[in-house]
């Protein structure tokens, strides 16, 4: 069928349907290639809609490289995962170094396109990979030759700058394998390893290399996230709310308009970039493509619709027959209305569901979710933070499966239900509490129970440049002397390095080596929290020349650390984490060990830890050279 | 180079006592003597150190070898120290006692001469060393709590401490201190040998040149507890360690696999929980390799499996894996008999023999070349003779070499029966860790340190080595995809995998300063 000959949604839906089906292309459905920077533009066509668009938060940064009006030129390798936005940024670039715009309309889909560019006066050709994981060699095949040559001459450009430039979006696991296929022989063979560090070590650049490398994978998630809000919320299709308020699918009734009032919410957008920011913290990070999905699969969300996700009719129904909650936003924001091998699809939903949250609670909020109703001790809390919800605080199927539950019903099924329903009863909740009231802290409803004092304590005056409490130092330390020394000590005022007698990370190590205060002393020895690219980092230094070892503190290592010296270890991620503080301990001590041998001088004395009552640590010194 | 060409493999000079002490001279020929197959990795380590020991005190550490020469060596019973550290009850109660020193010292002195640890001269040297009583108690407890296997039920004599040192290595003993065999049973041995014939030998010397310094701090406060007597080399081995090749692959595996550990400069000894398992590890892959080549077979392959929650087709692979090699050693034992046995027995129809005279040529045929005597006086024919030889050599095989490869695999969490009844290889944690540490060295791409896998351990994990160690039927492209990201979220989990997007993880060396 040609193009033109079928019909159009635009043709037969209404305005606001054609925007709500076209939006919902971007939800987790299948229909192959839907929103890919190469399609995009046909389908926006056929629906008569704008696509989303948000400046790429790497754009300007590219641009700020690329003026060549002002003499600026540079390389470029832009890497990421699938939907970071390499190729929209790669065809952005194209348009304003003067390329025509059959990129921008998909006329043109070319992997390789050259362009003529004055830099300064000085006439460059400049070569665009638009995607290299179609321009370079499958697996297993070898280059052509005229390929391998354009690769030599990008090693060349980076290497000794001329007239020729590359800009290069390639997929970084495709990138490695490519050029571990490159002959030996090659001229470009050698750039392997640059590739690989800057990669691995996580840089943008290297000395002696005219390249800019930018990982897109790197961005923050939240950053992304504020963007993807703003974008969809600000969209003027929305009018469909005032306008066609008659309409059930955009009155109060429907879980459309329910699940859009909340997104617009500021409280509610606060605490969802918070969780973003966290998955950040913990080295996750979303792409574009995935963001825009968890934002569409929130607004259109439902588990009874066809794909999970609702169209046009199926708002209409849930609208008219008053079962907008069945297609709530908290349960959609953590793909509950998706089966859990189509969540499973999803970094974005794998991130989400670290938190555990839905899954973890306190007493105190499955008290108040139960029995908050009837019971006084309660009411006023629920009433608040619950009941008044004008959007779900009505919800006839959790109450009937909740009074089945408080009636000690024996229905295994409905107990299951029950179970589901409360997992999302405890997300609205978490979306609904306010910050600052340690007895309602949201994140005692999430796995990281200590989100809150990271945020407060680590985060904020970090990001400001503020020192970081020594309270806050203290507990870490206090969770390191448990792990490291294998005794159940207390809050001490030094971090004890010390040793088994056999391996240095004998479950028991009593064997004291050093200690590090607390106060900085006078040697140079000092424990701080650094902050690295936006990243705090707990830092051990020994002496004066800033010897020591780093130890990333990711939310799941302070929560790690924190309940550690809160006396419970914690099941779910304490493999992991103590794997890593274990290895942590090998570093400071090899460097302990190697500033020993070049200060050299007598023996230490054998000194032997012991656990005294309230979780001191005593000395026993031994009058035996260590 | 075929490792089985003549010319690579040696034979044991005949007159040593080795030869004349085995029932039937058969896998070791084609293993060397001897594989162990009760030999713990540990204890393996520790009769390892004490040959790297003796042969440092000749001057000699690391210096080549031959299958031809049968060098002499001299341990060391070490009885004062392993008295003192095991033999050694009434400590604890004296040093609990409100006494004054001298009279503490007095009554453990009486106790231990009563134990027979005696002479006296030897625990007042002891004496001597400590300003105080509760010092020397401390540091026997300290030292008493690095026991090697504390948990088996040996008796004092057959029991160890962690290797800080010279000072800490001994030979297993009896009570009455004299020459035992039931805990070092020659692997070590093997493994010295293994690896004075790596070309990384001179490298190796230097690490092990510093751990053998009496002078490490650990050494110096573990020689404390035992006498001047103690370092005489009072227990003289005869010579009998014999390993056929004088070059193989696996010796070179193992020798890169230590050295990438010693390398990281871990501190102390804590390389050494890595070193253990991969030692036990190569010589169960040199067992294996070594088999299937005399067997004329490939070299082995182990699909291994990461334990699934749900049973998976991976699980049948591995089975199958685990029991194809597991016959290997057999395979091999039929393929060298037919080389070397049949093929050169003195032939019963050569005419210009009686009947009676090939028969006593062939028994001592058998003897010369195998050190087979069997006690039966009477054999009919040659062919009666060669069942008996047949048979004695497979059950010597059933009872001890043919169980190495389970064993060593068991014992370094290599293979497993966990969720089955039957045996496949599935890594634990601990063994993945060793695995990277010894073969990654700051980082590696995920694909790259699985073909590294297989190509140093033969190991299988993901689809691209199936399909090469495979044949098409047993291979299914997306099981072993699932097996491979089960790898991958272990490794990551345990903090030594870093994702960098959906198409690029790296493997990381968690030692590494440099990848953090």
């Amino acid at each position: 069928m040609r193009r033109s000959d079928r019909q159009r949604p635009r043709d037969v839906l209404c305005a606001s349907d054609a925007w709500i089906s076209f939006l919902r292309g971007y939800g987790p459905v299948n229909r192959v290639g839907s929103m890919f920077a190469e399609t995009i533009r046909e389908r926006a066509d056929d629906y008569g809609v704008e696509p989303l668009h948000f400046e790429h938060p790497k754009l300007e940064q590219l641009l700020e490289a690329l003026d060549p009006g002002a003499g600026r030129m540079t390389n470029i390798v832009l890497t990421g995962t699938a939907g970071d936005g390499k190729t929209s940024l790669l065809n952005e670039v194209w348009r304003r170094l003067g390329g025509d715009d059959s990129r921008a309309t998909g006329k043109n889909r070319d992997d390789l396109l050259e362009l003529e560019v004055n830099v300064a006066g000085r006439p460059c050709r400049v070569q665009f990979i638009f995607e290299f994981s179609g321009f370079a060699p499958s697996k297993g095949e070898a280059w052509p030759a005229d390929k391998l040559d354009l690769m030599e001459r990008f090693v060349r450009a980076v290497e000794e700058p001329g007239d020729e430039y590359f800009i290069i979006a390639a997929n970084d696991g495709k990138l490695v394998q490519a050029w571990d296929s490159v002959p030996d022989d090659s001229s470009a063979k050698a750039f392997s390893i640059v590739i690989e560090d800057l990669l691995a070590a996580d840089r943008q650049s290297t000395s002696g290399y005219d390249l800019l490398f930018l990982n897109l994978s790197r961005m923050r998630t939240a950053e992304i996230l504020g963007h993807a809000l703003d974008c969809i919320l600000a969209r003027r299709e929305w009018r469909c709310f005032q306008e066609e308020a008659a309409d059930p699918a955009y009155s109060e009734d429907s879980p459309l308009w329910r699940n859009y009032r909340i997104m617009s919410d500021p409280t509610f957008r606060e605490r969802l970039l918070a969780l973003a920011d966290l998955c950040d913290m913990n080295g996750l990070h979303v792409s574009i493509r995935e963001i825009l999905l968890l934002l569409v699969n929130a607004l259109l969300g439902h588990a009874g619709s066809g794909e999970h996700l609702m169209r046009p009719d199926d708002i209409r129904a849930l609208a008219s027959t008053g079962r907008a909650y069945e297609a709530a936003i908290y349960g959609n924001l953590f793909g509950a209305n998706l089966p859990a091998a189509k969540q499973d699809q999803y970094a974005v939903f794998r991130h989400l569901a670290t938190f555990r949250l839905g899954q973890e609670t306190t007493n105190l909020f499955d008290n108040l979710l139960i029995f908050g109703v009837e019971d006084e001790a309660f009411m006023e809390d629920h009433k608040r933070l619950l009941a008044d919800d004008p959007l779900y605080g009505d919800n006839p199927h959790f109450e009937m499966l909740r009074r089945g539950y408080v009636d000690a019903e024996e229905d295994r099924t409905a107990t299951d239900a029950f179970v589901e329903s409360l997992a999302n009863e405890r997300r609205r909740l978490f979306f609904r509490l306010g910050e600052g009231d340690a007895r309602l802290d949201p994140w005692r409803l999430t796995v990281f129970q200590s989100a809150d004092s990271y945020r407060r304590w680590v985060l904020a005056p970090g990001r400001l440049g503020r020192p970081i409490e020594p309270v806050v130092i203290k507990t870490l330390v206090c969770g390191l002397n448990r792990i490291w020394t294998g005794m159940l000590v207390g809050d001490l005022d030094r971090l004890y390095l010390s040793t088994g007698l056999d391996f240095s990370s004998a479950p028991i190590s009593d064997i004291f080596l050093y200690e590090v205060p607390l106060q900085a002393t006078l040697h140079g020895d000092r424990i701080e929290v650094e902050f690295r690219e936006g990243l705090p980092v707990l830092k051990v230094s020994l002496g004066r020349d800033g010897r020591g070892a780093d130890f990333p503190l990711h939310l799941v290592r302070y929560e790690f650390l924190t309940r550690v010296a809160g006396g419970a270890l914690p099941n779910s991620f304490s493999k992991e984490c103590n794997e890593d503080v274990l290895a942590f301990k090998s570093r400071l001590l090899s460097e302990y060990h190697n500033l020993r041998k070049e200060i050299g001088g007598p023996a230490a004395q054998l000194s032997v830890l012991a656990q005294e009552a309230r979780g001191t640590l005593s000395q026993k010194h031994l009058s035996l050279p260590l | 180079m075929n490792f089985l060409d003549s010319e690579n493999v040696g034979a044991l000079p005949r007159g040593s006592g080795a030869f004349a002490d085995v029932s039937i001279w058969l896998e070791e020929a084609i293993f060397g003597h001897r594989l162990w197959y009760r030999q713990t990795p540990w204890l393996i380590f520790l009769e390892f150190l004490g040959v790297a020991d003796a042969f440092a005190r000749k001057g000699a550490l690391f210096a080549p070898t031959s299958p031809e020469e049968t060098t002499p060596y001299d341990l060391r019973f070490r009885p004062t120290l392993r008295n003192v550290l095991f033999n050694n009850d009434a400590l604890p109660r004296i040093a609990a006692q409100k006494r004054d020193d001298p009279s503490k010292w007095a009554a453990w002195t009486d106790e231990m001469l009563k134990a027979g640890a005696g002479p006296a001269g030897r625990l007042e040297e002891l004496q001597r060393r400590f300003a105080r009583f509760d010092d020397f108690a401390e540091l026997v407890a300290l030292v008493r709590q690095t026991a090697i296997e504390p948990g088996s039920n040996r008796r004092w004599s057959s029991r160890f401490v962690f290797p800080f040192g010279v000072g800490a290595l001994f030979s297993d003993a009896t009570l009455q201190m004299r020459r035992d065999y039931t805990v070092f049973g020659r692997t070590g041995e093997l493994l010295y040998l293994m690896l004075t014939r790596s070309s990384q030998s001179e490298r190796l010397r230097r690490h092990f040149e510093t751990f053998l310094d009496p002078e490490q701090p650990k050494n110096r406060l573990v020689a404390l507890l035992g006498s001047a007597s103690d370092d005489t080399p009072d227990l003289p081995m005869k010579g009998e360690m014999f390993l056929p090749y004088r070059k193989h692959p696996a010796f070179e595996r193992l020798a890169s696999d230590w050295l990438a550990v010693l390398d990281i400069g871990l501190p102390d000894q804590d390389g050494f929980a890595h070193l253990v398992p991969l030692a036990t590890l190569h010589v169960m892959l040199y067992q294996l390799e070594t088999a299937a080549a005399v067997a004329g077979a490939p070299r082995p392959t182990l699909v291994c499996e990461m334990i699934a929650p749900k049973r998976e087709l991976v699980r049948q692979r591995s089975i199958a894996s685990y029991y194809a090699n597991d016959a290997l050693s057999r395979q091999a034992l039929a393929a060298y008999q037919a080389v070397h046995v049949k093929d050169c027995m003195p032939n019963e129809h050569d005419v210009e023999l009686e009947p009676c005279e090939a028969l006593d040529d062939a028994r001592d045929f058998l003897r010369r070349s195998f050190s087979y005597g069997p006690k039966e006086e009477h054999f009919g024919s040659i062919e009666e003779l060669l069942a008996k030889f047949e048979q004695t050599a497979e059950s010597k095989l059933d009872a001890n070499c043919g169980l190495v490869h389970s064993a060593f695999g068991r014992y370094i969490g290599l293979i497993s029966r966990r969720g089955t009844n039957r045996n496949r290889y599935a890594p634990t944690d601990a063994l993945l860790k060793t695995l990277v540490i010894a073969r990654v060295p700051k980082r590696l791409e995920f694909g790259k340190f699985l073909a590294e896998m297989f190509e140093q351990y033969g190991f299988v994990f993901g689809p691209v080595e199936a399909k090469i160690a495979l044949d098409t039927d047993s291979f299914d492209e997306t099981t072993f995809e699932r097996n491979k990201e089960r790898l991958e979220a272990r490794l990551s989990s345990m903090g030594m995998l870093k994702r960098l997007s959906d198409g690029c993880a790296y493997v990381l060396n968690p030692f590494s300063q440099a990848t953090r």
